[in-house]
């Protein structure tokens, strides 16, 4: 026979029953709805958060603390009482006291493999000043030359650069302007208290426009006043900070550079390890999620079986006909296996297709309640490619579980079957 | 020439086993017209099964044109391509078309849509209901649906036409028009005939006369 016609005859086959076929394929579609969603799911999350760490473009940019011996949350009220020991314990067995010296600085620059030590100052602003004299919160984050955010208009700060800022997109309102293109070359106006509690102000130029994301503040402060500001907040004028971020040489590998930071008594974890880790709890989610619907989809197998062996059975006076007009074997099981591929096509095909539709719903509710104001996030993907990724599967685990109804088809004996006496 | 040589055909295990067949030795000439008769049980239809080659002999040969159909002949493909089978149940696929039925055979061996349907209208004309063509299987008469099945077992012009009690599901008058078709294709398609039968006036009208007794020849006479 024709491929052709094998797989119209198939076709043309499905529709005999029409009610048990309906009920098959409704099965099959549930099953592909919740496996669809439950990737599409996954790959929306894995998306935003891509979206979001692809603004860490430097993932040999290493956060470093000092390795406390005692475990940080022995402050923290799970944990058994520890006893003090002067030699490993922390001042005050407490992570808010673990600053970093000008001592740590000097013996991390000797750390083989560091190439660059950027202290995070952090200055508190108590408000920004809009020209028509709204107050709006301003927090912020020093730049990092090693981890600049990505520009949507104007340039980028340089590390020597002084008297600038970098603006969320969403921002433009602190400096008065219609929109964020517009908000380039306009002045963002800061006050802040310093450390005897005097009020001061600051003025800073915007230089350029960022795509807000999660993991970076909305108001990015060059070195130079960010500094400024963070030392007339503290004592003694020197900023404290838990951590401090680190450049890597790249001569040195990953490995053996959080060696050496670990015989100096510090540890290091580069933003590379912060998108693993993440990535791999999103894809053990993606999993445990794939495998609930492979039991949805295993119950639709049951069904495509059952389905299969009644037409075997309901049609084997016509597997005799086809044998006895000079059918072989293998056509008798090609049919029934493509049936059962149809089967699954089709019930695959109905669930993409409503999971596409719901798709388009739960992701406009999603924007419209819980995701409001998150940006570029959509709850729910499911790509094209996805989408015939699922159906080829469906179809393949279809035509699967179709093989043993079709080997008991192509073994049907024609004589007993035409037999009518 | 359809040659069967000491052909046995054993049903069931060593202890109670049967044998349906013992030693049949017949061969049929191109172009000739076969009864076979007998009680039931004789044999008639396991005869048939093993010349059209839908079960084996437990021992002895069939060879078509000096060929075994089982060892040097793909038997399938040889069945659909020589032979064509006509049943006492008419076998029709009752959702289908009239022209749709005749033409499987066709489809089964791959020919293209357009050409198995113009050799099944070119059929159905030969049997006399090319008018039918376009109307279900299932609301047809018996004598007609009778006429799809023979003109689906000639579609592919077959050298040996079989049929297992065909007028048997019908009323005289009916089974008397299939059997003068039956005999005026094996005329003018000059396919050798072989039918079971129970009625001996159509055994009369054929060349020859094969008697069955359990599994045994008992007579084989020319007529
Ligand atoms: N599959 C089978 N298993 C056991 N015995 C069978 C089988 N098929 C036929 N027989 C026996 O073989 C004998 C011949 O059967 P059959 O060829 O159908 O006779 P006929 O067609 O002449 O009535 C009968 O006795 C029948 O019971
Ligand atoms: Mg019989």
């Amino acid at each position: 026979m024709k491929t052709l016609d094998i797989f119209t005859t198939s076709n043309q086959n499905l529709r005999r029953s029409k009610l048990r076929t309906f009920l098959t394929l409704l099965a099959i579609a549930i099953g592909t709805f919740t496996l669809a969603l439950s990737l599409g799911l996954g790959q929306g999350l894995k998306n935003y958060i891509s979206l979001q760490l692809g603004q860490y473009k430097n993932v040999n940019l290493y956060q470093v603390e000092k390795t406390t011996l005692n475990d940080f949350s022995g402050g923290i009220g799970n944990k058994d009482p520890q006893t003090y020991n002067p030699n490993t314990s922390a001042s005050s067995a407490s992570y808010l006291n673990n600053f970093i010296t000008s001592a740590d600085l000097t013996s991390l620059g000797q750390v083989n493999g560091v190439n660059n030590v950027e202290i995070p100052y952090q200055a508190t602003f108590l408000y920004a000043l809009s020209p028509n004299g709204t107050k709006y919160l301003a927090s912020n984050s020093v730049f990092l030359p090693e981890n600049p955010p990505t520009l949507t208009y104007g340039n980028q700060l340089t590390s020597v650069d002084q008297g600038e800022v970098l603006l969320s997109q969403k921002f433009a309102p602190l400096v008065g302007a219609s929109d964020s293109k517009s908000s380039i070359g306009k002045v963002l106006d800061l006050f802040y208290k310093d450390y005897s509690g005097q009020i001061k102000e600051v003025k800073l130029t915007v230089k350029g426009v960022y795509q807000p994301s999660l993991i970076q503040s909305p108001i990015i402060i060059d070195k130079f006043d960010a500094k400024n500001v963070a030392e007339s907040q503290s004592l003694n004028n020197t900023p404290q900070s838990n951590i401090v971020f680190v450049s890597r040489n790249l001569n040195v590998p990953d490995a053996t550079f959080k060696t050496n930071l670990k015989n100096a008594k510090f540890t290091g974890k580069s933003f590379a390890d912060v998108n693993n880790t993440l990535n791999s709890i999103i894809t053990g989610v993606q999993i445990s999620l794939a495998a609930f619907s492979g039991v949805a989809i295993l119950a639709s197998v049951v069904g495509v079986i059952n389905t299969l062996f009644m037409s075997v059975l309901e049609r084997t006076r016509e597997i005799g006909l086809f044998r006895a007009l000079g059918s072989k074997k293998k056509t008798i099981f090609a049919l029934f296996s493509v049936e059962a591929m149809l089967l699954g096509f089709w019930g695959g095909l109905s669930g993409i297709a409503l999971s596409l539709l719901a798709e388009q719903a739960i992701n406009a509710i999603a924007a419209k309640t819980f995701l409001k104001g998150i940006e570029g996030i959509k709850l729910l993907n499911i790509s094209p490619l996805l989408s015939v990724e699922i159906i080829l599967i469906i179809a393949a685990i279809t035509f699967i579980a179709g093989l043993i109804p079709a080997i008991k088809a192509s073994r049907v004996d024609p004589i007993e079957s035409l037999r009518y006496e | 020439m359809l040659e069967i040589k000491k052909v046995f055909r054993k049903y069931g295990k060593k202890e109670d086993s049967f044998l349906a067949l013992k030693n049949i030795n017949l061969s049929f000439e191109a172009g000739s017209t076969n009864a076979i008769v007998g009680k039931s049980g004789s044999g008639k239809s396991t005869l048939l099964h093993i010349i059209t080659g839908l079960d084996h002999p437990s021992e002895g040969s069939v060879t078509f044109d000096d060929k075994n159909i089982y060892k040097q002949l793909d038997t399938d493909k040889w069945r659909g391509e020589n032979i064509g089978i006509i049943f006492q149940q008419f076998f029709l696929q009752p959702a289908n078309s009239v022209l749709d039925n005749v033409a499987l055979p066709l489809k089964i061996r791959g020919v293209s849509r357009k050409k198995r349907e113009a050799r099944a209208l070119e059929a159905l004309k030969s049997v006399g209901i090319l008018e039918k063509a376009k109307s279900k299987a299932n609301d047809l008469s018996g004598g007609q649906k009778q006429r799809v099945a023979i003109a689906r077992a000639i579609i592919d012009k077959p050298s040996i036409l079989i049929a297992d009690e065909p007028t048997g599901n019908l009323d005289s008058e009916s089974g008397e028009a299939i059997i003068k078709l039956l005999f005026e294709l094996n005329k003018t398609q000059n396919a050798t005939l072989i039918i079971v039968t129970h009625d001996h006036d159509i055994a009369k009208k054929c060349g020859r006369i094969i008697e069955l007794k359990d599994g045994l020849v008992e007579r084989d006479r020319k007529n």
